[in-house]
């Protein structure tokens, strides 16, 4: 069945990733799962030491950042077509410029706004914009620190990037908690 | 009332203002997992009713922002994908022509999704049989075809039930040539009945909601019953992503990888995904906004890091 002709696709690594994209539907199941499991496999281990688990907060804040002027943007493109002719590359940054500031192609909603952004940068109407981190970008960016050899201790880590992030809350060592009842929950 | 309902009420009430946006709300939820991952682990006796009602828990929790995953278009369209190699002869072709390579011994999560299967065989196929009902013809006429089932009765499954029942004495394996279409069928219905029950919720949550603030008690139970109802969904679901036999399916539906460009959900058809979301009831009734007959679309959608994988999946094409 296996035709060498067909495609040239890295066929086993794409497979895997398109596996995890079709859990990503249960993850919140599947880690609820994995916590389980190491959570009776450390009580197994040391029955007596079994303590609640730590869970850290880090809450990230939308930042603001400076935006490169249209000048800039145009040395990049430029930068990226050396094998073209000046004139060629003027006349695509021109239809570039023309297409975005003109409104003149048909885009989906959510393209719209970031070219709403780009029609700033082209006039010069604005020097910064404000974006936030996506969440599980930044957990991957942390265990990633986290898997990496250093000689700083994992605590300081956490606060580095924490800091770094602009975090507003770091929030942890919830288990001083003395009640299971909930504080602020409005039960049904 | 369990034992369990109270001694540790935290984790187990569904509530209908859990807020996880807010400080506060998050740390409580954070306090909620760590006071049942010690609960969970130090009472081996309590494991699973504790797992039970922290499901629910979680359910209650995490419902929309699965519900937003699941219709988004990418979503979508793997699961028209689904259904179109139903509708299509891909599958029996392959199985035809294809010298069928399976495992020979079960795999991880193979006898979860066996056990789980057989357990709740009787409820599982009454459900099916309820969602069959809204699908059209043509998807009804080929599942019967495919799953070996008499034509406008209920689906059975007889292959993939007798396959379940041996693995779970560990006597067989569940993924084989015989057990391929009904498994693909399964899968298809799973991911339907888990966006149907998703779509209830987020209905029954816009309607507690509707009440000038005030949240009526027969609002708040059908909401409450709407998120336990989706539990066996949500769970078939679970197991059939996490079993083997999905691992080994996904391996031979796309050619061990080769054709998967083919089941890729793709931006130009997003029209027709939404569409087709609305059709089988994953987009809720109480939709948020334009319908897809509208001259220009304009639904509720969630850009979340589905679209990053794809893009990510593209590239190493």
């Amino acid at each position: 069945m296996l035709d060498v002709n067909k495609t040239t696709l890295q066929a086993p690594g794409s497979l895997l990733k398109f596996h995890g994209w079709v859990t990503i539907f249960v993850a919140h199941f599947l880690a609820k799962r994995t916590l389980e499991y190491h959570s009776a496999l450390l009580f197994r281990a040391s029955p007596n030491d079994f303590a609640k688990p730590e869970i850290k907060i880090l809450a990230v804040d939308s930042e603001e950042y400076d935006l490169p002027s249209w000048d800039k943007f145009k040395r990049v493109i430029r930068d990226a077509l050396t094998g073209l002719e000046e004139e060629v590359v003027k006349q695509i940054i021109d239809t570039l410029e023309s297409k975005i500031i003109g409104n003149d192609i048909s885009v989906p909603k959510e393209v719209q706004k970031g070219l709403r952004t780009m029609k700033q940068v082209i006039k010069g109407d604005t020097k910064t914009i404000t974006l936030r981190m996506h969440c599980e970008a930044v957990f991957a960016a942390l265990l990633e620190a986290r898997g990496r050899p250093t000689d700083i201790d994992t605590e300081n880590v956490f606060k580095t990037l924490a800091e770094i992030w602009k975090v507003l809350g770091f929030v942890s060592r919830y288990n001083t908690f003395h009640s299971y009842f909930p504080r602020t929950w409005k039960a049904i | 009332m369990s034992r369990s309902l109270l001694y540790h009420p935290r984790y187990l009430i569904v509530s209908t203002s859990m807020d996880v946006s807010t400080h506060e709300g998050l740390a409580n939820h954070a306090e909620s997992v760590s006071c049942y991952l010690h609960e969970y682990g130090r009472n081996q006796a309590f494991r699973s009713e504790y797992s039970k009602s922290f499901f629910i828990y979680l359910l209650a929790a995490s419902w929309s922002k699965l519900h937003s995953r699941f219709r988004s278009w990418q979503a979508l369209g793997f699961i028209r994908q689904l259904e179109l190699s139903i509708t299509g002869s891909s599958l029996e072709k392959m199985i035809t022509e294809d010298e069928f390579q399976y495992e020979l011994e079960l795999g991880p999560g193979d006898r979860t999704l066996a056990d789980f299967f057989s357990r709740n065989k009787i409820f599982l196929l009454a459900m099916v049989d309820s969602h069959c009902k809204s699908l059209p013809d043509e998807v009804k006429s080929r599942l019967s075809h495919l799953t070996h089932s008499p034509s406008g009765s209920t689906l059975t499954f007889n292959e993939f039930s007798k396959a379940a029942e041996l693995a779970r004495k560990n006597e067989a394996v569940l993924y084989t040539k015989d057990t391929v279409l009904d498994f693909h069928c399964l899968l298809y219905l799973s991911f339907l009945m888990a966006g149907n029950a998703l779509g209830d919720i987020k209905d029954a949550h816009l309607r507690l909601n509707n009440h000038n603030g005030k949240k009526k008690p027969d609002v708040v139970e059908t909401y409450k019953l709407a998120i336990k109802a989706a539990e066996v969904s949500i769970r078939f679901l679970v197991c059939m992503l996490s079993s083997s036999a999905f691992k080994s399916h996904m391996n031979f539906w796309t050619d061990g990888g080769l054709s998967l460009r083919h089941i890729l959900p793709s931006f130009d058809r997003k029209r027709e995904y939404m569409i087709f979301g609305k059709d089988r009831k994953i987009i809720g009734s109480s939709k948020m906004g334009p319908g897809p007959t509208d001259a220009s679309p304009s639904y509720e959608n969630s850009e979340d890091d589905t679209t990053e994988v794809r893009e990510k999946i593209i590239e190493a094409c």
